[in-house]
Order: structure tokens, then C-alpha cells, then sequence
């Protein structure tokens, strides 16, 4: 379990991190896929059938439709540049606060709050990555995938302190997720065209998408 | 049909319609005429369960407003202390249709409230979007629809008992509000639409957070009707700990300070419509969870309490200066919100019933003012075509802007004054007379800076009378009536408010039995 929570805090720096804004979404596959396997994994381990629902919910919204939907978002749009902390800091910055993150969280866990299941302080880590994102990030975009990095952890948090919270809550959040990444992908879309049509030439770089 | 199930039209008329509108693409009066009428049924239903928690006749409920009775019983109750408000807390018995309802006086205020401004912003809209929005023609359905379903869901919020599923109605009904924002479609309102969504999804997310903590530490579903009772078992550093989350969750979706930096923007950029329907329900989904969540925290923590009134007190401050410094109207408008936000949610934690009324009276109170003054701000822009002071020029369509301006400071006749009072006695009975002192300056402030701005804007300029003559011509019916129904709604009750108090009584007295 822990080797898969690793992975998980692992993919989502590289789409944290990433310039290349596709290579970012990729990365979301891997992500949602791990997810959804740990969530089985729990579900298996801890007796909770209920989790397998979260699992399939995962591996559909989480793991295919929204990284594939970000990918075609992102076709023309490939480097995302300037970063508000500038990209050799941020690097080190972010494998820092993953690591120190992750074992802080752990250790909050092990220590404190025993009862949460294990799938808690990876959501920790990534809730706080996520934030770390987005105050380091100029790019509308690259909040974009901020943002679904802190669903994501978000996500795991709330299995961790209530795995047997209700189906139509956990049902209801991830469509309320879906909503709000389609506005986000919206947004930006139009901000695309916008700046398509006053440029009247395709853009290849995102730094007219600085927020 | 039960008459019961009526009630559930307060949010199943706006989601229905809103879900039509999303087909009906041509024809802009049927859209208008469509959601108008939706919003109609709504607050029938929302009527139906004010009826059902009184449990008495529709005709009674009206008297009961004009009777001498609603006001003979304020002032035992309003210089009381919480406890003697119990007293008369079995009158009204809150409505529990199915297991997951709970209306009481506080859902029905709420929705009335919201109805009210929908309705207004759905008429307003009409020819703000044909002179503004003409690009945008083939998504005028979808912008009545997503204020449907914003009205149905926040209805919905307020109607529901678990407060999970009022995390998930609330965020739902704040997230497609982004879409009013964006509709210009111009640079400026999608990045102030990107700056809402992505603020307000990340507060709103911990929010979501400490909602969680709570029903993991209260070992059972948080509902309204028990989350006093299970923040008193919390230790108290877990209860400090959802206490936070909640604020700041909260705070930023009634944009109040650290977290409104949304606001301005949204406010700037949307329809002046949307603008109006955005100050008078989501700014107040963020009280609506302030009061049905941290109201109960902070009466077992003080230090809580202590910290909500210096974040407000900061608010009110904050919100007035910035609104001095502005040159936008609508800016202005939007910092001098901030700082009313700022004296409803002072009043919120303060635990009295002199305090509660204050705070619901103002949040009406507050949608009024700021309907007066961006209806008005509106009429001035579509004459003129621009937001900035120097280039707006007059018309007797600045008297709401006046009033609203004046309404902003706590003046008399108008009806922001009784509820400024209200919470300036709450304020000096609980032993904070410095916060009663910085929401008297800052009301002052705000006011100051809406007056120069309106006096400056129509008293400024030499050719005022022919403009005067021009413009009244020009401007539409819709667009005037609603600017000045609301104006004259602000000195109705201001001189009469007593209309109201039977409303307000049941709204508050609902708010402290789901505290005790």
C-alpha cells in the first residue's frame, strides 16, 4: 500500500511540475488508476464492499474521462512558462514539501488519529501540494491541473476519515467535481479562443493565459 | 397533490425550469417570462412552509404582520438575553417533511430573500442583455438557467437537514454562478471568473473538510437539528480545529476578509443583473453556513468568538476604505459589501437574540442597499456605456443610487438604520463597544465614498437638466422599476418595520432552538 501511495505523491509532482502541459495530464492517468487501486486495496482489507462503488467511480471519472478531456484541452497548448516561483526553486521546493509532507503526515496518522485508514496522509500531502501549486503557479492552466491535484487529495481525505460516509455524498462530490473542472476547461477555452482571435494566429506557448 | 409536497417547489419549479431553459433557445421574453414564472411558484412553495411552521391559515400569517401583537412581543425579546427567547420557542415548530428536510423560519427567510432578488435580476435582465449582450444571444437561455438552478439549489440548501448535503447544494450552486461572471466574455471577466471558481472551490473545500472532522469526531450524522448539541461533546481542541476549517470555508464564500479577493472582480465584471442576484444569494449561502455551523462554536469558545469579531471588525474596516479608493462603480459597490458582510457576521457569534435579529435583518437589509445601488449603477451604465466616475453622467435615476448610499451609512428613514442600531446595541451589551465604534465608522466611510461618488456623478456637471430630459426617455420601464422598487422597499421598511418582524421573530427564534 505504502509503495502505491508513494507513486501516486510521485505522478502527481511530475503533472505539478511538468512544463509540458500535456505531459501533465498524462500523468493524471496514472493517478486516477493508483487511486482507484488503493481504494479496492482498502475496501479489500478493511471489509468495505462500499469502497469498490468509489474505486469504479474513480478509475472513470478520475483515472479516463477527465485526464483524456484535459489532453484534448491542452492539444495546442504545450509549455506552460514563468512560473511565479521560478522553476529550479520550485523543484526542490516541491520534492521538499512532498517528502517532509508525506512523513509529517504519517506520522500524524501512526501517532494521533490511528483509526483513519492508511490512504490519509498521501490526501494530506497532496491537499498541501495542491495549495503549493497554485500560489506557485502564474499559469490559469496550470491551476487548472493545481486544482485537480487538490480534489485529488481531498478526495483520499475524506476516505481516510470516513470511508463509510454516503454513496449518493461521495456521489453527488464527484459530480460537483466534474462541474467545476468543465468550468475551469471552459474558461480557458474561451480564453484560448479569445486570444486566437486577437492574435489570429495558433498559440503554442501559454504565456497569454497568465492569470 | 398533498399540500405538504407543494413546499418542495421552493427548488423543484427553479431546477425544472432551469433544466428547460437549457433546450429553449430562442425567444428571449419566453426565457424571461419562463424564469419569472418559476420563481413565482417558488415562493409559492416557500409560502406553503411558511404556513406549515406557523401551522395556522394564509390570511392569519398576513394579519399576524399588521398586528399590534408582532411588535408588542420585540421588546422583551429583542433586549432579552438568549434565554428568555425560549420562552417562546415552542410557537414555531420546525417542518420536517422526509428525513433529510428541515424547514424552519431561518430556510423560509432565506428563500424568500432569494426569491425576492431573483426576481428582480430575471425582469432587470431583459434589456440589459439586448443593449449589452448581443454577441452572446444564443446563450441567453443558458445564462437564465444557470440562475434557476442557482436559485433551486441554494433553495435546496436551505431546506436540507444533513449538513453534508448542504456542503454539496451550496458548492453547487456557487460553481455555476462562474458562468454569470464569464458572460461578457471579454479578458477581464473570464479571468475574474477563473479567480471566483478556483477560490471558492479551494475555501469552500475546507469547509468540506472540517464538515467531515465534525461527523467524524460527533460519531454520527451532522444534522442541523443536532450540530449544537455535538460541537459541545467535541475537546476542545478538535472543535477549534472545525471551528477554523468552517471560517475559512465560509469566509471566502461570503467574501469577507482575508478571503474576498473574488469579489470585486465578479462583481465588476458580471451583468449588472447577475451582480445584484449574486450580492442577494451567494454572498449569503456564506452566512447561511456561518450561522448554521461557527454560530455554534462560538458559543462554547470564546477565544473563537474573540477572533470571528476581529476578522469582521477588519472586514468592515477594510471593505469601507477600499470602497473610498475606488474609481469603478461597481467596485465601490463591491468593497462597501464586504464591509456590511463584515457587520452581519460580527453580529452572528455573538450569541443573543438582540444580535440575530440585527444580523437577519441587515443580510435583507444589505440585498436591498446593494440592489438599489447596482440597478441604479446599471441604468447609469447603459446610458453611458462605461463604468468609470468621470464619464457617467446623470439622471433622476440617481435617487435610488442616493438612497442605497445613504442606506450603506445607517441613515433613518431607511431600514438599514434599525438593523445597524439593533446591532450596535448587540455589540455594546456583549461588551464590545470598540467593534460598535469601527462598524459606526465604517458605515460612515462607505457611505462617504457612495455620496461623493454620486454627487460628484450628478451634480458635477453643467449640462445635468438636458441630461436629465434625455436619459429618462431613454431608459427602460424594467430596468426603472426594478431600480426603484427596491429603493422604495428600503424607506418602506425603514418606516414601517414592523411588517417584518413576525418573519424576522420566526427566523431568529429558529436559529437559536437549533443551538439549544
Amino acid at each position: 500500500m505504502e509503495v502505491i501511495y508513494v507513486l501516486i505523491l510521485f505522478f502527481a509532482f511530475i503533472s505539478g511540475e511538468s512544463k509540458n502541459l500535456r505531459i501533465s495530464s498524462y500523468f493524471f492517468i496514472p493517478q486516477g488508476l493508483l487511486i482507484s487501486i488503493s481504494l479496492f486495496m482498502l475496501g479489500y482489507s478493511h471489509e468495505m464492499p462500499s469502497l469498490y462503488l468509489i474505486g469504479i467511480l474513480d478509475l472513470i471519472v478520475r483515472a479516463t474521462v477527465l485526464p483524456f478531456i484535459l489532453i484534448q484541452v491542452f492539444k495546442n497548448i504545450e509549455v506552460e512558462r514563468k512560473p511565479s516561483i521560478i522553476l529550479p526553486l520550485s523543484i526542490p521546493v516541491s520534492i521538499v514539501l512532498l517528502a517532509v509532507g508525506y512523513h509529517f503526515a504519517l506520522e500524524l496518522k501512526n501517532i494521533i488519529l490511528p483509526q483513519f485508514l492508511s490512504c490519509f496522509p498521501s490526501g494530506l500531502t497532496l491537499f498541501i501540494f495542491g495549495l503549493f501549486l497554485i500560489v506557485s503557479k502564474a499559469d490559469i492552466l496550470k491551476m487548472t491541473v493545481s486544482f485537480f491535484i487538490i480534489e485529488n487529495g481531498i478526495h483520499l481525505i475524506l476516505i481516510g476519515i470516513l470511508p463509510h460516509m454516503p454513496k449518493t455524498f461521495e456521489i453527488a462530490l464527484t459530480f460537483n467535481f466534474i462541474l467545476a473542472m468543465t468550468l475551469f476547461i471552459y474558461i480557458g477555452m474561451r480564453w484560448k479562443i479569445l486570444i486566437m482571435q486577437e492574435k489570429r494566429y495558433g498559440i503554442k506557448t501559454s504565456d497569454d493565459l497568465r492569470g | 397533490m398533498e399540500l405538504e409536497k407543494l413546499i418542495y417547489l421552493s427548488f423543484v419549479a427553479p431546477i425544472f425550469a432551469g433544466l428547460l431553459l437549457l433546450v429553449l433557445r430562442k425567444n428571449l421574453l419566453l426565457q424571461v417570462g419562463l424564469s419569472g414564472f418559476s420563481v413565482l411558484l417558488s415562493a409559492v412553495g416557500t409560502f406553503l412552509g411558511w404556513l406549515k411552521i406557523n401551522q395556522c391559515e394564509p390570511l392569519s400569517v398576513i394579519a399576524r404582520s399588521f398586528s399590534d401583537e408582532a411588535i408588542s412581543s420585540l421588546p422583551r425579546l429583542t433586549f432579552g438575553d438568549i434565554h428568555n427567547a425560549g420562552q417562546v420557542m415552542s410557537d414555531l415548530k420546525p417542518f420536517q417533511a422526509a428525513e433529510n428536510f428541515y424547514f424552519d423560519g431561518f430556510s423560509i427567510f432565506m428563500q424568500f430573500m432569494a426569491e425576492f432578488i431573483t426576481f428582480f435580476a430575471i425582469i432587470y435582465s431583459y434589456k440589459e442583455l439586448q443593449r449589452f449582450f448581443e454577441h452572446r444571444k444564443e446563450s441567453f437561455n443558458l445564462y437564465f438557467s444557470v440562475i434557476l438552478l442557482s436559485l433551486g439549489f441554494s433553495n435546496l440548501c436551505f431546506s436540507l437537514n444533513s449538513i453534508l448535503f448542504v456542503y454539496i447544494t451550496l458548492e453547487i450552486s456557487s460553481i455555476i454562478c462562474a458562468y454569470l461572471i464569464c458572460f461578457r466574455q471579454s479578458k477581464e471577466s473570464l479571468k475574474a471568473g477563473f479567480k471566483y471558481l478556483l477560490i471558492v472551490n479551494i475555501g469552500i473545500l475546507f469547509s468540506l473538510l472540517g464538515i467531515v472532522l465534525l461527523s467524524y469526531f460527533s460519531h454520527e450524522e451532522v444534522l442541523i437539528s443536532n450540530i449544537s448539541k455535538n460541537v459541545a461533546l467535541l475537546s476542545r481542541d478538535i472543535a477549534l480545529l472545525c471551528a477554523g476549517l468552517l471560517t475559512i470555508g465560509f469566509f471566502t464564500k461570503a467574501g469577507l476578509m482575508p478571503f474576498h479577493i473574488w469579489l470585486p472582480d465578479s462583481y465588476a465584471e458580471a451583468p449588472t443583473a447577475s451582480t445584484v442576484f449574486m450580492t442577494g444569494l451567494i454572498t449569503k449561502l456564506g452566512i447561511y453556513g456561518l450561522i448554521r455551523t461557527t454560530s455554534a462554536f462560538a458559543l462554547y469558545l470564546d477565544e473563537f468568538k474573540f477572533f470571528i469579531v476581529c476578522l469582521a471588525s477588519i472586514s468592515m474596516l477594510f471593505g469601507a476604505l477600499m470602497a473610498f479608493t475606488q474609481k469603478d462603480v461597481k467596485r465601490m459597490i463591491a468593497y462597501s459589501s464586504i464591509s456590511e458582510m463584515g457587520a452581519v457576521t460580527v453580529a452572528i457569534v455573538l450569541n443573543s437574540y438582540t444580535a440575530f435579529f440585527g444580523a437577519v435583518f441587515h443580510m435583507l437589509n444589505h440585498t436591498l442597499m446593494k440592489g438599489a445601488l447596482f440597478f441604479s449603477a446599471g441604468l447609469l451604465i447603459y446610458h453611458s456605456s462605461t463604468n468609470t466616475s468621470h464619464q457617467l453622467r446623470a439622471s433622476l435615476i440617481s435617487i435610488p443610487f442616493f438612497i442605497g448610499a445613504l442606506a450603506v451609512g445607517g441613515m433613518p428613514p431607511f431600514s438599514s438604520f434599525s438593523s445597524s442600531i439593533t446591532i450596535l446595541f448587540a455589540l455594546a451589551d456583549k461588551g464590545f463597544l470598540w467593534t460598535s465604534a469601527v462598524l459606526a465608522i465604517s458605515g460612515f466611510i462607505s457611505a462617504l465614498a457612495l455620496l461623493r461618488f454620486a454627487i460628484k456623478l450628478f451634480w458635477h456637471n453643467s449640462h445635468l437638466s438636458r441630461q436629465i430630459h434625455a436619459s429618462v426617455q431613454e431608459f427602460p420601464y424594467s430596468m426603472v422599476i426594478c431600480s426603484a422598487l427596491v429603493a422604495v422597499l428600503l424607506i418602506v421598511m425603514g418606516i414601517y418595520p414592523k411588517l417584518l418582524y413576525t418573519l424576522l421573530d420566526a427566523t431568529v427564534i429558529s436559529i437559536m432552538k437549533t443551538m439549544y
